[in-house]
């Protein structure tokens, strides 16, 4: 374990000699994987930032960073929202929030690659960490990317785009449980 | 442990770097567990939904060579799929579907209809605040008897239809009255812009201003003629179209009188403001008429199994006739 930490640690700070180095925190997900993202990355998600600035892991005095417990978000999807943030960590805020309540918001080309290339599984994994975690900007990329996909499909060509069991398949429970 | 870990790292790097894009030593870890418990909830799947399964997934299934055992434990997690995100995950996808696809998404499984069938959600309030006018918006009477988003956006795709009246009528900017502007020795109609072939369906329709000496509301095939010369009961003066004549009270269809309606001596008048109801009852073919909640017997019978739009027309000069759609009436 220590040695794959140090290979966790080393990348990272060499390819980004200018600026500020980056600080680096630990998060542990839900099934036990331990990965690490730039703090300031990690802001964008409101949910650990409250955490963060409880902590006080925030400030630049404070040396000990313990590994944050993402409890509701496994290792690969861990993984995957924050390489998002850590692309986002530059971006302006109120750009998320304004694009929340737009209907036509446009995808940048990096982030309709990024969710693009990945399985509609692994997409909805992530729309549901980003929720959780409450990444607003990932939440409204996400959505619009599904919705773009279930355009002008029938609900037979949507069971088969998103992995829906066919309707006798389905349960017959009439209220479905919401994660609310 | 430890030596099963390390048994099960070597052959699922070897995977993951066909499966996926090239990652670091460290990712490759990472992924090693939520990969197979993926693949082991796919196969689930594929056992239970063959349908489900994409050419992509397959060679996916097929590379991992992991121990079974561990397979069939991994689905403790229960899986993320499309019918089990959370609602305000799924309103906000919703919200960028039109209306079409919308319907489609009711039909796909329960969740989402569920979803769906909330009739104030933000879903249907959006697309409310879209399709409608401020005017009707606005207005606290109009479509006040209709209690959520949803009806209300489905009252507007079943109002007065603008390329589908008379060129002496116009509607109003609420988009649910028609008005009849002032020009002589001329009879002038509108229909809906939907019509009905089967269930049952009511429409709430109220004249506002005078009557003149022909006010008559019915249905009509689209085939009816709109438009006449003179002052006519038009509505029900042939085999295209059926009407009631709310100044005499006399029922028309196919150029005959088929009585007074209601069928009792001396029927009421209609007074200005009255609301009526009108019902089709496709499956029984039957229309028939309430005034103020009150039924009036059938007025129809018979109705052959056509495509039946809700009709007015007017003589009185800058008369105007309100109709909202209100869905299936409830059955005392």
């Amino acid at each position: 374990m220590p040695k794959k930490n140090n290979t966790k640690r080393a990348p990272p700070s060499v390819p980004k000699p200018s600026g500020p180095p980056p600080r680096l925190l630990q998060l542990t997900s839900s099934d036990g994987h331990l990965l690490q993202g730039d703090i300031r990355a990690l802001l964008l998600s409101s949910t650990l930032a409250a955490t963060i600035r409880e902590l006080g892991y925030d400030k630049e005095y404070c040396a000990e960073l313990k590994p944050v417990p993402v409890n509701n978000v496994v290792g690969f999807t861990l993984k995957l929202l924050i390489e998002w943030c850590d692309k986002h960590k530059e971006d302006d805020p109120a750009i998320a929030l304004a694009e929340k309540d737009k209907k036509n918001i446009c995808i940048p080309s990096w982030d309709r690659h990024f969710l693009s290339r990945l399985p509609m599984s692994n997409l909805f994994d992530l729309i549901t960490a980003a929720y959780h975690l409450d990444v607003t900007g990932l939440i409204n990329y996400g959505c619009k990317t599904v919705a773009n996909s279930a355009k002008g499909k029938n609900a037979e060509e949507m069971r088969e785009l998103f992995g829906i069991p066919e309707p006798w398949e389905q349960p017959s429970t009439s209220t479905a449980t919401w994660d609310d | 442990m430890a030596e099963n870990d390390g048994e099960t790292i070597v052959p699922d790097e070897q995977c993951n770097l066909t499966a996926s894009t090239p990652m670091k030593s460290s990712g490759l870890e990472q992924v090693e567990s939520p990969k197979e418990r993926k693949t082991s909830m796919v196969e689930c799947d594929d056992e239970g939904n063959p349908s489900s399964g994409t050419p992509d997934e397959s060679p996916k299934q097929l590379t991992p060579h992991s121990i079974p055992p561990r397979r069939r434990r991994s689905p403790r997690r229960p899986e993320v799929s499309a019918s089990r995100l959370p609602l305000k995950v799924l309103n906000q996808i919703f919200q960028y579907l039109p209306l079409k696809d919308l319907r489609s998404a009711m039909l796909t499984c329960h969740s989402w209809n569920n979803a769906l069938s909330m009739e104030d959600s933000d879903i249907w309030q959006y697309l409310l605040g879209k399709k409608l006018p401020e005017a009707a918006v606005s207005d606290p009477f109009l479509l006040a008897e209709l209690g959520s988003a949803k009806k209300k956006l489905r009252a507007w795709y079943f109002a007065w239809n603008t390329s589908d009246i008379s060129r002496n009528n116009y509607i109003r900017t609420n988009g649910f009255t028609v008005h009849r502007q002032p020009v002589a020795q001329s009879t002038d109609g509108v229909r809906g812009k939907r019509g009905i072939s089967k269930g049952v369906h009511a429409f709430d329709i109220t004249w506002d201003g005078p009557l003149g000496t022909v006010a008559v509301v019915g249905i009509a095939t689209k085939h009816a003629a709109l438009h006449c010369v003179g002052y006519v009961a038009l509505l029900g003066s042939d085999d295209q179209s059926w009407g009631w004549n709310l100044v005499d009270n006399v029922l028309m269809h196919n150029g005959a009188q088929l009585g007074v309606y209601p069928k009792m001596n001396n029927p009421p008048k209609y007074e200005v403001g009255d609301k009526i109801r009108l019902i089709i009852d496709c499956d029984t073919h039957v229309a028939y008429f309430e005034r103020n909640s009150e039924f009036l017997g059938i007025a129809f019978n018979h109705i052959p199994p056509l495509r039946l739009y809700p009709a007015v027309c007017a003589v009185y000069g800058n008369t105007e006739v309100t109709m909202v759609y209100v869905g299936s009436p409830q059955m005392g």
